[in-house]
């Protein structure tokens, strides 16, 4: 009995350790897979400025990225980066406001609307001409067949 | 460590966190060419950029060793 209870305490270690050393690698890879991911998250280099004459040039990244900085109430955003002469290049973003593409639209269809009326006009004055034509074309030949009757 | 500058300039270019940076990555090439001119242009540009005029930089240096 006793060589029975030796065996097995001679065994649970051995079965046990690889078990625990795979959940262990299991356990590194994730953690690498999660240090991984947040490596990838993106960041932006910039802050909020009060006035564009605020940003310094150490402000601006120089790894190659754009650095962005909003005004604070959000009139505009400068978008500088390092060119490789060593000048700041700066890019002005400005809100478009969705109003503002809506009464472009409406202008645009007022304007199609004028266009279209501006030729039915056209049209219409056309046939106009044409239909005075017709009826003078008929006034000069009726006397005409009436002087034969009376003939 | 004792690096030639060549050797240096060729540590730098393999760097590529150092070669994302455009304006280290164009002084790099130009330093490689020789190219002076364009390495005044780009350290009067830096400059600049920083708020500093390089040319009353350079006379307050003169005027500090006497020159």
């Amino acid at each position: 009995m006793q060589q029975f209870q030796n065996y097995y305490a001679n065994q649970q270690p051995f079965m046990q350790q690889p078990m625990q050393n795979t959940y262990m690698e299991r356990m590194a890879q994730l953690q690498n897979m999660q240090m991984q991911q947040q490596r990838h998250v993106q960041t932006i280099n910039g802050r909020f400025i009060q006035s564009a004459n605020e940003v310094n040039a150490s402000d601006v990244a120089m790894d190659g990225t754009m650095s962005l900085f909003p005004k604070a109430d959000m009139s505009e955003i400068y978008g500088k980066a390092w060119q490789p002469d060593g000048t700041i290049k700066t890019i002005i973003f400005k809100p478009v406001l969705e109003e503002q593409e809506t009464n472009t639209q409406l202008n645009t269809q007022n304007f199609e609307n004028d266009a279209f009326f501006e030729f039915k006009e056209q049209i219409t004055e056309m046939l106009n001409g044409i239909n005075n034509r017709f009826d003078n074309l008929e006034k000069s030949l009726k006397p005409k067949t009436t002087k034969t009757k009376a003939e | 460590m004792n690096l030639n500058p060549q050797a240096f300039l060729q540590k730098m270019m393999n760097d590529s966190k150092i070669m994302k940076n455009p304006v280290a990555k164009n002084t790099f090439e130009m330093l490689q060419k020789g190219d002076s001119k364009g390495l005044e242009k780009v350290a009067r540009n830096l400059y600049q950029e920083n708020g500093i005029d390089i040319d009353e930089a350079m006379k307050q240096a003169k005027s500090m060793f006497g020159m």
